[in-house]
């Protein structure tokens, strides 16, 4: 994209304004990635300003050969991984989870409850994955990457992104429809 | 489980049964929406990353930091300059005063002869590691390779310098009726061209052929300015002329540091 | 950490060197086994920034390591194939020179050239001019050169070449030991080198990579092809026309023959468990082995 090369210019060169707008113009897809990798809004909006400090530290490296998205998306990957090995990330986790509980308490409201239902059993189903496999499945379904950009993307290769992206699939496929005959189950008396 | 035992053919059936799957699931995966930031959360994210947008690339700031960098490394260099250089180039000089003051050599072609020794000299240690067989070492080192042959250039032009004021001086001293302004011309005109020969050699060419070349050039030059006619005639031109030979040659040492530094030395071979 | 190498290629003129080399490396030694000319001193001069490839690239942690500049050769400790000292400095005056140069602080320059000295065992010798060492120490400062800065990539050439056999396992013992928390990457045709210290075997052929197993998987897949079969002498020169041959020993007045192949050769052969030299010779052409 020679829109986002230009801005990459005009960064290196110290333009405040520049960084901005590249940064708005990826934000929110780069946080939705994270958010639904972490599962965690407040843990998700600390990771993305982190990935974005580092993409402007590096700037100098990024090497205009290959797409900014891509090169941007491979940078929050590795460090959702980096993330994820780290010490943190189990307290942070439990924590969350406490949060979690709290606020789903107070939005205690029957309207929303049911789609927050069905939301709360993807996002676990989601978050059961393996990390590879969230990884790929994130990217390819919420983010409509194309197959090899995901292997890039990845540092990985087209078939094994494809692997792992059936594997994921399949499992989210069993979970969720199992979950839904749980639900009929249960709906099964009153019929 | 049989769409896991087919993972490993990963053909246009796989495609079509990922397709499938995201078809299959779609509904569901759709209600899993993101709650974004706030506005004012993501203008405080803009904030923090203020400070780590690369700052206008100054010119000179990273020119001097070159500089800076390059006169530390020659300032490390001196302790490594084989003692040879200093005491041969320091017998030389000592021989070039007692040939002025003790057999009544002509100082301005003596000084002119003698003024770029130390940097045809020098380029043996500036290439001491091309020679010994070190180039691919340092070229893996944090200093990069280029740093290192421009400080021992740095070095090398350095001495030069230095010994040939201290002659200058010391003829200014010992003997009145020396014009220092006409010796100054004499010995920076060859200093400053051959120190510009060297650095274009030290660029271009590896080994010992740049020594030899710049051997071979000193002493056809020598051998001309011993003679009375060339010596007169030379004496003949105007300052302006020695001025701009100097100016020209001090730009090309310039440029061509500035290229070395930039570009590097190519080292591509394969054995 | 995580050194990337992504589709590498390096073309002199119009010999290719390297084909398209992808490779992953973590921690721990590597051994790259290849002949002459198989590219894997290019390899390791690409490795080591000082060759930068025709296409593809190498990757630290994801980050091109063309473009981490200082960064990357501040993390690395190289040692070419040939490398020339300067003869005239003391051992201690050379590394102390290095380390100005690999830009360590001065304040810390004197205990590493003491740590590193010590590693390698030359601290009595630390006051003899280079130029005077024997081929071993000469290597052993090589590789005290590489230590200076604690790298965490760590690659070297050919380090036993020209070694003899009790500076060769005198070698291993040092790389073993400062092989923890580093990417070794070690380049030999000696197969013993790195039979007992290497992670994963690397065999470069002809600018490409056949095989990235453990000494051990490696092993495993020649477990049937090695045999060994007494003749006599006059009988030689046909089985080595025949088969791929290794050593041969004299057994009385007849010679017991180690060969390759994936048949038994004669009825009288017996097998016998492979070793890497064997792996070697079944992998290149006897005359590369020698």
């Amino acid at each position: 994209m020679p829109e986002d090369q230009q801005l990459v210019k005009e960064i290196l060169d110290g333009s405040q304004a520049a960084m901005e707008v590249l940064t708005r113009k990826y934000y929110k897809a780069i946080f939705a990635y994270v958010y639904r990798k972490v599962g965690n809004r407040e843990t998700a909006y600390d990771l993305t300003q982190e990935i974005f400090i580092k993409v402007f530290q590096r700037i100098q490296s990024y090497s205009n050969k290959g797409k900014f998205s891509s090169w941007l998306y491979s940078i929050a990957v590795n460090h959702c991984r980096d993330y994820w090995r780290s010490s943190d990330f189990k307290q942070i986790s439990k924590q969350a989870a406490l949060n979690e509980a709290f606020v789903c308490e107070q939005n205690n409201v029957p309207y929303i409850f049911e789609r927050k239902e069905v939301r709360e059993q993807v996002k676990t189903a989601v978050d059961s994955l393996p990390d590879f496999q969230r990884e790929v499945v994130i990217l390819k379904y919420f983010h409509h990457f194309k197959i090899k950009e995901i292997a890039d993307v990845t540092d990985s290769n087209v078939s094994t992104v494809k692997s792992r992206l059936h594997q994921g699939l399949g499992k989210l496929a069993k979970l969720l429809k199992r979950g839904v005959e749980d639900e009929n189950q249960k709906t099964t008396p009153y019929i | 489980m049989r769409t896991r035992k087919l993972h490993h053919t990963y053909d246009t059936e796989n495609d079509n049964q990922i397709e499938e799957l995201e078809l299959e699931i779609g509904t569901f995966l759709d209600e899993y929406d993101v709650e974004y930031p706030t506005e004012e959360e993501i203008m405080l994210t803009i904030h923090a990353i203020r400070p780590h947008v690369p700052v206008k690339e100054n010119k000179w700031n990273t020119a001097i930091k070159g500089m800076a960098s390059i006169i530390k490394q020659a300032y490390e260099e001196m302790f490594y300059v084989s003692p040879l250089f200093w005491t041969a180039n320091g017998l030389l000089f000592l021989i070039a005063l007692t040939g002025v003051f003790v057999m009544d050599g002509n100082p301005y072609t003596m000084m002119m002869v003698l003024a770029p020794i130390p940097t045809i000299t020098g380029l043996i240690e500036v290439l001491k590691s091309r020679n010994s067989g070190m180039a691919e070492l340092e070229m893996s080192f944090k200093y990069s390779f280029q740093e290192l042959i421009l400080s021992k250039m740095l070095v090398v032009g350095g001495f030069n310098l230095v010994i040939n004021l201290l002659v200058t001086i010391s003829f200014g001293m010992l003997n009145q009726e020396i014009l220092v302004s006409k010796l100054l011309l004499y010995w920076m005109t060859p200093f400053t061209v051959f120190t510009a020969l060297s650095l274009l050699f030290v660029g271009r060419y590896r080994g010992i052929y740049s020594i030899t070349g710049g051997v071979v050039l000193w002493l056809t030059s020598s051998v001309f300015l011993s003679q009375t006619t060339v010596v007169e005639r030379i004496e003949s031109m105007p300052a302006e002329i020695y001025l701009l030979v100097i100016a020209a040659a001090a730009l090309t040492v310039l440029f061509q540091a500035i290229h070395i530094y930039k570009r590097g030395v190519s080292f591509e071979t394969n054995h | 950490m995580k050194l990337t190498i992504k589709q590498v290629t390096k073309t002199f003129k119009e010999k290719k060197a390297l084909d398209a080399i992808d490779l992953e490396l973590t921690t721990g030694v590597y051994g790259i086994l290849g002949a002459n000319g198989s590219g894997k001193t290019t390899l390791m001069r690409i490795l080591a920034s000082v060759m930068k490839p025709t296409s593809g690239q190498v990757l630290l942690d994801g980050q091109d390591i063309m473009a981490m500049s200082h960064e990357y050769r501040n993390l690395i400790g190289y040692l070419p194939q040939h490398v020339g000292l300067y003869k005239n400095f003391t051992a201690e005056k050379f590394l102390k020179y290095i380390a100005a140069l690999k830009g360590l602080p001065k304040e810390e320059t004197d205990e590493k050239v003491d740590e590193v000295l010590e590693l390698v065992g030359l601290s009595e010798a630390r006051r003899k001019k280079v130029g005077e060492f024997s081929g071993g120490m000469k290597r052993r400062v090589g590789i005290a050169q590489a230590l200076l800065n604690d790298p965490k990539i760590l690659i070297v050439d050919e380090p036993t070449a020209g070694l003899d056999p009790k500076e060769r396992i005198r070698f291993r013992n040092l790389l073993s030991k400062i092989s923890s928390n580093r990417i070794v990457v070690l380049s030999t045709h000696i197969v013993s080198d790195i039979e007992f210290i290497a992670k994963e075997v690397l065999i470069l052929k002809e600018g490409q990579l056949i095989k990235k197993e453990t000494p051990q998987r490696l092993l495993k897949g020649i477990e049937d092809k090695v045999w060994t079969l007494v003749i006599d002498e006059n009988e030689i020169p046909r089985y080595q026309s025949q088969y791929k041959v290794g050593n041969i020993a004299r057994v009385d007045d007849r010679f017991q023959l180690r060969i390759l192949s994936d048949d038994q050769p004669d009825h009288d052969a017996i097998q016998d468990h492979p070793n890497l030299e064997d792996l070697y010779l079944y992998y290149f052409d006897e005359e590369e082995t020698a």
